[in-house]
């Protein structure tokens, strides 16, 4: 489960338009969320509250050995009303790591240009986010600055500070600095840690099925090919380090259920790691993952699921209902709308307002103009994917839009997720889910490499925001 | 001068293997650098044959408990052992596990939790750039050749000091995995043969220090419990509570020895042990808890060399007889033919006590007694007032002169009366010695030499008293006719029941109606009395044995009295009193 600053930052990118998965460093969030997800340790206890339309606190009290805890502080130079969400009504696939959906960059762009549009009524081009926490009694610091330089690049600055316990320890300052740069087809990633000097460069190219604009097809596909390779090098220790990986993401022709495969190589070490990821159902995904190396033999193979229960199912917004039926006159509604969704499924509610502000924008005057309302590029896809249109194309997407439409509207109570690894022989638990107004997390860990299986981790978080 | 070290004993196969796994122990503890992924394994490890060579070349001080020396040392062997592990060579993980330990390092063990969070906040997220890639690696140290001075200080309170006066180590040889890679190897040797110095430097006197530290303060202890052990299994502390609590004043063996104990233990230098008023504190032993003492036992019993069922099973009880009949023959042999006579003892010990209660006795019985016959109050009184008791006896006592048969009788009487009393059958008869032989009662108290105490070990005897006590029975209604009067009998046995109560018996119903006092010995502390007690008679049996083997030698003349004027003169006088104890046959 995402921690509260997980969760502000996301919602922060948002808000500013910021492109989580458009990074190297998420390629393999699909795979990592479900076999490599986080036990909680202990008891925790963790209340965050909105103070103001741009802060937020949290403290958390946590019970492990002995009793800590910690006290942060946001500040949000945007308004995330429409993104930020107690945990009474968040809705929890939002918090819950699971399957990743991936945009295609034609999907992007049309974001994208949405998103500029929705920024210049907000008018702030360039937010920025100061997160700090105290830790207690540790009395450790940590710090975090996201700042948008402009639209398409963002620097975080995260530090942390230790005081000095004795006279023979030193306080102990880690800075590391990212400055990342996005935009539809590519992101490249510059870090520097001051932890012996280390430098990065992540790059990330996506290679959408619409390689090319003049191939229509494949405009509402979110078939996606991404590749990309990260160099680091630590100045101080001179150890180098060296990735590269491959990632495919589509959804089934025949039902539309989205997968996810990944192929990651560490050429210095000689490590191949490949990953398959499917969602056979609403509620269920399942996830496999070999790796091996070429120059050690050494294997391994993981497996994970996570299974969701589901209370029901929200009814389709009247607006919904509306602009679907413009679907079957208009196939770029089909597409625009499957886009949306699929686009925004992370937060159907705002998705859902932003519809409505399409569809009194646009939707509002097409009962008497439609087509003319639209700009040249709306007038091109349209013309484009109208000529295109296949009969089986219309029946992916249609299958694909119709799963992502019914997965927004579920209302999820709870995730169990496990995982397990054939090597290193060890299974992990856990489950996660609202009661009432709260958000809990629970874990364990099991290490079955002894004869009698041993709890490595237990514990239980329990979280409220309002 | 220099050691031979017998080289070959550690060549066993036990001791490599003890060593072996002290080794893994001592390579595992603690927390394990980043850059090995797994524990430190010794594959083999070979003492080789050739024996290190140890020079004293000064002995600086040499006590009990202390050492101070320097030695030289020369070792250049073919020693040799094999370690496996291995080795990660991911660096970008070690890096990330770096930044973990560096603020684990820096801060105190009960936030690390905080540590972990705070690097994981802070740490880069690699993708496939720290995945595992661990590299096995052997290393084998052989051709080990080390040549050093060594200080050695000991001390039993400060421990093992050991100081190598320069380098120990001179050169050794290291193969590994990585001997084809240059950089690699030379790398490993140097770090190997820098932590080794480092070994022999700081942790193999630091390690030696603890060890000699734990067992010098452990054996020291050791030896302290086990000396106290000792101490309360051979030598029971004997405290003044522990003496004959029932009959304080008499002189049993039991008491003699348990006293003789007392008067030992006082100039032993024993530590620990139970708190003891008469050690610890002597002003606690006042006349109050002599008293107290006192108090507690109203009954005066005899001897407290009992005669259990276990004797009987065992076949100790010839040997208590044999012990019982040395100190009677030997009594006898001083009655008859040394200068003191224990009369005389008798009568110089209580003799302001006898005073008066002789005349109490001479009161109560002047009526019973003819006036002439109590002539005088002078040491001879008592006896003379027996004889005068007695002289209706068949066998007439001139004198008072003869008196070891005539307390040999009274004795025997007086045992009789002790024991047989509680059996109403012969109550009667019991008065009637008790009127017979009343003065003989503060006498036997008085005496309480060894000779009254085995009286009262003759208890398997009983049967052959009752016959006894029966014939006296006969006796003794020949002498009733002499004073047939009711009322003074009566008035007597008032009397006798007044002396019963004060008399040392050792009967339980006497004892059961003890009064209540102030200083009242209770129930655990009189178990406990009685249980030191039975300890103390198995020792004085044991010490009776001994005593008895060391005086077979010296007592032959006694033996030699025994044999021909012993028995033979007492059964020519009076085989009814004068018997000894009839011989057992139970074993």
């Amino acid at each position: 489960m995402l921690t509260y600053m997980d969760y502000i930052q996301k919602c922060f990118s948002e808000t500013s338009g910021w492109n989580d998965d458009m990074s190297y460093e998420q390629i393999l969030r699909t795979p990592n969320n479900l076999l490599q997800f986080k036990i909680p340790s202990g008891f925790q206890v963790s209340v965050a509250s909105k103070n103001t339309e741009n802060s937020y606190s949290s403290a958390t009290l946590r019970q492990l050995n002995r009793l800590n805890g910690s006290v942060s502080y946001f500040y949000s130079s945007n308004d995330m009303k429409n993104a930020y969400k107690g945990t009474g009504t968040l809705p929890l696939w939002s918090v819950i790591d699971d399957y990743r959906f991936i945009r295609s960059p034609k999907q992007e762009r049309v974001l994208q240009r949405r998103k500029k549009a929705e920024k210049k009524d907000l008018g702030d081009r360039n937010p920025y986010l100061l997160y700090g926490k105290m830790y207690f009694p540790s009395q450790f610091l940590e710090g975090m600055i996201v700042k948008r330089l402009s639209d398409s690049t963002q620097m975080t600055l995260r530090f942390i500070n230790t005081p000095k316990f004795r006279k023979l320890t030193k306080n102990c300052s880690i800075l590391t600095l990212y400055l990342q740069r996005q935009n539809d087809h590519n992101a490249t990633d510059f870090i520097y840690s001051s932890t012996e000097s280390l430098l990065g460069l992540r790059c990330l190219y996506k290679l959408g099925s619409d390689f090319s604009l003049s191939s229509s097809p494949g405009y509402t596909d979110s078939t996606s090919l991404s590749a990309g390779f990260e160099l680091w090098f630590a100045l101080l220790s001179m150890s180098p380090g060296l990735s590269t990986a491959v990632r495919y993401s589509t959804h089934i022709s025949s039902s539309g259920k989205p997968l996810t495969m990944t192929l990651a190589l560490n050429p210095l070490l000689g490590t191949i790691e490949s990953t398959y990821s499917i969602k056979p159902g609403l509620n269920s995904t399942f996830c496999s993952k070999y790796t091996f190396n070429i120059y050690s033999y050494e294997s391994d193979f993981l497996l994970g699921f996570s299974l969701f229960r589901c209370n029901g199912y929200n009814p389709p917004s009247p607006q919904l209902q509306s602009t679907n039926k413009t679907i079957a006159d208009s196939p770029d509604k089909v597409s625009f709308q499957t886009g949306e969704i699929h686009t925004e499924n992370l937060q159907p509610n705002r998705s859902n307002t932003i519809q409505r502000n399409d569809t009194k924008k646009v939707g509002g005057r097409s009962d008497k103009y439609p087509f003319n309302v639209m700009d040249e590029d709306q007038h091109h896809q349209l013309l484009t994917t109208f000529m295109g249109i296949t009969p089986g194309k219309l029946l992916t997407e249609n299958n694909a839009r119709h799963f992502l439409d019914t997965f927004n509207r579920s209302q999820f109570s709870s995730a169990f997720k496990c995982a397990a690894s054939v090597a290193r022989k060890d299974v992990k638990f856990a489950w996660e889910g609202r009661f009432k107004d709260l958000l809990l997390s629970s874990g364990v860990h099991i290490d079955c490499n002894d004869s009698i299986p041993r709890v490595d981790k237990c514990g239980l978080e329990i979280q409220y925001s309002s | 001068m220099s050691f031979k070290i017998n080289w070959d004993y550690i060549e066993k196969e036990s001791f490599t293997q003890y060593a072996k796994d002290t080794l893994n122990e001592a390579m595992n503890s603690g927390k394990r650098p980043n850059i090995l992924s797994d524990g430190i394994k010794i594959m083999d490890l070979n003492f080789g044959s050739i024996a290190p060579e140890f020079e004293i070349l000064e002995i600086g001080d040499l006590g009990k408990d202390r050492f101070r020396g320097i030695f030289k040392f020369n070792y250049s062997g073919d020693a040799s052992v094999t370690m496996t592990t291995k080795v990660s060579a991911s660096l970008l993980k070690n890096y990330n596990a770096n930044i973990k330990d560096h603020l684990m390092e820096n801060c105190e063990a009960d936030v690390s939790y905080n540590c972990a969070d705070l690097s994981n906040f802070i740490e880069p997220n690699f993708i496939v750039s720290d995945c595992d890639f661990d590299i096995p690696l052997y290393v084998t140290l052989s051709s080990i050749k080390m040549s050093s001075i060594i200080v050695v200080v000991f001390s039993v309170s400060k421990g093992l000091t050991l100081v190598f006066k320069n380098e120990p180590l001179e050169s050794i040889d290291v193969n590994s995995t990585f001997d084809k890679i240059r950089p690699i190897a030379r790398f490993l040797q140097e770090k190997i043969e820098t932590q080794i110095g480092e070994l022999f430097r700081e942790f193999l006197p630091g390690m030696l220090y603890k060890f000699s530290l734990e067992y010098t303060t452990k054996s020291f202890y050791q030896f302290h419990r086990s000396l106290n052990e000792e101490q309360e299994e051979e030598e029971p502390r004997v405290m003044l509570k522990d003496i004959d609590p029932d009959s304080p004043m008499s002189m049993s063996p039991g008491s003699l020895m348990r006293l003789t104990r007392l008067a030992s233990s006082r100039q032993t230098l024993s530590l620990g042990g139970e708190f003891s008023c008469d050690r610890m504190n002597s002003n606690l032993v006042t006349k109050a808890f002599a008293n107290a003492i006192l108090a507690s036992s109203n009954s005066l019993a005899f001897s407290r060399l009992h005669m259990t069922d276990r004797d009987f099973s065992t076949g100790r009880v010839g040997e208590k007889v044999n012990l019982i009949k040395n100190i009677q023959a030997r009594t006898f042999w001083k009655g008859n033919h040394g200068e003191d006579t224990p009369r005389r003892r008798v009568f110089h010990w209580n003799r302001h006590k006898e005073k008066e209660k002789v005349a109490e006795t001479q009161q109560k019985l002047s009526s019973l007694v003819p006036e002439d016959a109590i002539s005088d109050g002078d040491d001879s009184t008592l006896v003379a007032s027996d004889v005068i008791e007695n002289k209706s006896v068949p066998m007439k006592l001139k004198t008072s002169k003869s008196s070891p048969s005539l307390s040999v009788q009274k004795r025997n009487s007086r045992g009789i009366g002790g024991y047989i009393h509680p059996t109403s059958r012969i109550s009667s008869s019991l008065e009637n010695t008790g009127e017979l032989n009343e003065g003989a009662i503060p006498m036997s108290r008085g005496d309480g030499s060894g000779f009254s105490s085995s009286t009262a070990t003759v208890i398997p005897t009983i049967d052959f008293h009752l016959r006894r006590a029966s014939q006296y029975e006969q006796q003794q209604s020949e002498k009733q006719r002499l004073r047939q009067r009711d009322e003074e009998l009566e008035e007597l046995r008032r009397f006798m029941e007044k002396q019963k109560m004060a008399s040392p018996k050792a009967t339980s119903n006497i004892q059961n109606r003890k009064p209540s006092n102030t200083y009242h010995i209770n129930k655990s502390e009189r178990m406990k009395i009685s249980r030191r007690i039975a300890k103390l008679d198995t020792l004085l049996s044991k010490k009776a044995e001994d005593d008895d083997a060391l005086n077979r030698g010296r007592d032959t003349k006694n033996d030699f009295v025994n044999s021909t004027y012993g028995y033979p003169i007492v059964s020519n006088r009076e085989a009814a009193f004068d018997s000894p104890p009839p011989p057992y046959s139970y074993s």
